[in-house]
């Protein structure tokens, strides 16, 4: 089944452009130049029940906007939305009780008072019943490590901890679906690894459905199967991430580790040097031919130690955004 | 119990927890009242009049008194609030919470300003004592009823014009100006620096067009028995009428600000 359907959603932004200088400044008083900027151009996928999906693209790609037209926050300038069978933009409050959504930098605990006070307006706001909410809350605070932190001011938790509140928050009325919006941004690794494996949990014992943006490839690589990728406002990838690397023209990093020096120019003839400290060195090359690469250089040098490995999920999204920048 | 209850309860802890604030503030409402004070005490010396713009010495001092106190217990702070929580993306969370915004700001302003009100009630109380004491001010308990009536109302009111005042910031990037602006002149157009009487009989007659003489003018004029009942009752009618036409107005101002709402980030 389908959690969400999206069919050629486009968002037009329009804003006003101020040149450099005080007269343009003056100018802009009474005449402004206005521009339009096409945020999301004609998205269309589908996302089905207890999936991990990934939103990838860099800044301003327009993943921020999609997510908040999914969840109500933003109409679409065109396009179709159905998320959990309903029309987001309707802002409906039995929708609004089936999902989630956690935006890195926005609160919704209040600084003030401890977080279980918070908790407790949650339970007010989507009418949770005491026993299931005790529940959920002795079980979630006790996964993130949490429940001696339950009665401390939120200003006083560390952004780690109060990061895990905010979980919480959003995790009490047992959402079906989570849009998470850069979920581990200024975290440490240890609290990134704690949120993602938690998350991870969750979606095996619930069959929780979750939309999640990060520039974190370690987080996507551990929780994700499946990555949209989002440039200058086009869907321009959708698939697992093993396919996203092969799609490119699959390449193959082989490492060599070797006794005698290694020289750049000799190595070169093999494939494309990444790196090179004398010792060790990276090399890539398409991976139909690295077997071969690979036989040749076990005859032609002294190597001590020698490895395979598909290219970090960076470098093929680079690749990704470089081969649609030179289409575009 | 009710969200907006509970949120109430929560204003109200988050108030109780930063008490002193409290106290520092209405100390700091004693330094006006003394300016004015010595201010209407060298004008009254100077004219050698008994009464000024209807109005005896002593009437007068009660007045200032009262109204700066009542001034200070109208304080509103949730406008620069939800000024930020329209220009950076607060609301984003109203709209995918069952949760009305609305709903939310009024339920937390009268939890944190309810402790605030009725402290600030008390030392008018206190004050009040003093004048009827000193000043030869005579108080009816009718009088104190229908002050309570008004102040009560005076609270919804000024709440409804802060809130409408703060719905400008889905047009205006900068609002620092405009909010103080309106709470300057706010405050001298309800007869919070002095009585409406002393702008002259035809300004006070168009100020009584306006909702802000319903904030502090009318009660305290309630509470010093200035008014006859009728006038009371059709006052508090009118501060009534003014509460829901605000209440309609900023409805529909919500309505066309958050069509255009642009919520950060892309």
């Amino acid at each position: 089944m389908n959690v969400i359907e999206v069919e050629g959603l486009s968002k037009t932004f329009k804003f006003y452009r101020k040149p450099q200088g005080l007269s343009a400044s003056f100018k802009n008083l009474w005449q402004r130049q206005v521009e339009f900027k096409e945020a999301v151009k004609n998205v269309s996928f589908n996302i089905e029940r207890g999936q991990v999906v990934a939103f990838l693209g860099t800044n301003g790609a327009g993943k921020t906007t999609t997510m908040k037209m999914l969840s109500g926050i933003l109409h679409p300038t065109t396009g179709k939305v159905r998320v959990l069978g309903h029309t987001p933009s309707d802002r409906e409050d039995q929708f609004k009780k089936r999902f989630s959504i956690l935006m890195g930098q926005k609160h919704q605990l209040w600084p003030d008072l401890p977080a279980i006070d918070s908790f407790a307006l949650c339970q007010r706001i989507y009418e949770i019943p005491t026993p299931l909410f005790r529940q959920r809350l002795t079980r979630l605070s006790e996964v993130l490590g949490v429940s001696h932190l339950l009665d401390i001011q939120v200003r006083r938790l560390s952004l780690g901890e109060r990061m895990k509140m905010e979980l919480i928050a959003a995790l009490l009325h047992g959402p079906e679906l989570l849009f998470l919006d850069e979920p581990t941004i200024g975290l440490d690794f240890l609290s990134q690894r704690a949120v993602m494996r938690f998350l991870q949990q969750l979606v095996k014992e619930d069959n929780l459905t979750i939309l999640l943006t990060s520039h974190n490839m370690a987080d996507i690589s551990a929780l994700c199967e499946r990555v949209l990728v989002i440039q200058n406002g086009q869907l321009i990838f959708d698939d697992c991430i093993a396919n996203l690397q092969d799609s490119l023209g699959g390449l193959r990093r082989i490492h060599i580790e070797s006794e005698s020096a290694l020289r750049s120019e000799l190595l070169s003839r093999y494939g494309k040097v990444i790196s090179n400290d004398i010792h060790r060195a990276e090399l890539e090359v398409n991976d139909g031919v690295a077997n071969e690469v690979l036989q040749q250089l076990l005859k032609d040098i002294m190597v001590k130690d020698v490895r395979i490995t598909a290219p970090p999920l960076e470098d093929s999204l680079e690749r990704l955004y470089q081969r649609q920048g030179q289409v575009a | 119990m009710n969200k907006y209850m509970w949120l109430l309860g929560m204003g109200l802890q988050k108030a109780l927890t930063y008490r002193v604030n409290y106290l520092v503030t209405i100390l700091a409402a004693v330094f006006p009242i003394i300016l004015q004070w010595m201010l209407w005490q060298s004008i009254y010396t100077y004219t050698q009049a008994d009464k000024l713009y209807g109005l005896s010495y002593s009437d007068m001092l009660s007045y200032v008194v009262l109204a700066a106190l009542m001034a200070q217990a109208l304080r509103t702070g949730f406008e620069y609030e939800m000024a930020e929580d329209i220009k950076s993306g607060g609301l984003n969370r109203f709209i995918v919470q069952p949760l009305s915004y609305f709903g939310y700001r009024l339920s937390v302003f009268v939890g944190t300003n309810l402790g605030y009100f009725v402290t600030t009630l008390i030392v008018m109380g206190v004050a009040l004592w003093v004048a009827t004491t000193y000043w030869a001010l005579s108080i009816e308990v009718t009088h104190v009823v229908l002050f309570l009536l008004s102040a009560v109302g005076a609270f919804f009111l000024q709440f409804m014009l802060f809130y409408l005042l703060s719905l400008t910031a889905f047009w205006l990037h900068e609002v620092w100006a405009l909010f103080e602006s309106v709470r300057v002149i706010s405050l001298v157009l309800s007869g919070g620096v002095v009585p409406l009487s002393v702008f002259g009989a035809s300004l006070e007659y168009y100020l009584s067009f306006l909702p802000f003489q319903y904030l502090i003018y009318f009660p305290i004029q309630t509470l010093m028995g200035v008014l006859s009942i009728e006038q009371v009752l059709s006052g508090l009618v009118l501060q009534l009428f003014w509460i829901i036409a605000l209440l309609l107005l900023s409805i529909t101002v919500w309505r066309r600000g958050s069509r255009s709402y642009l919520a950060l980030g892309g």
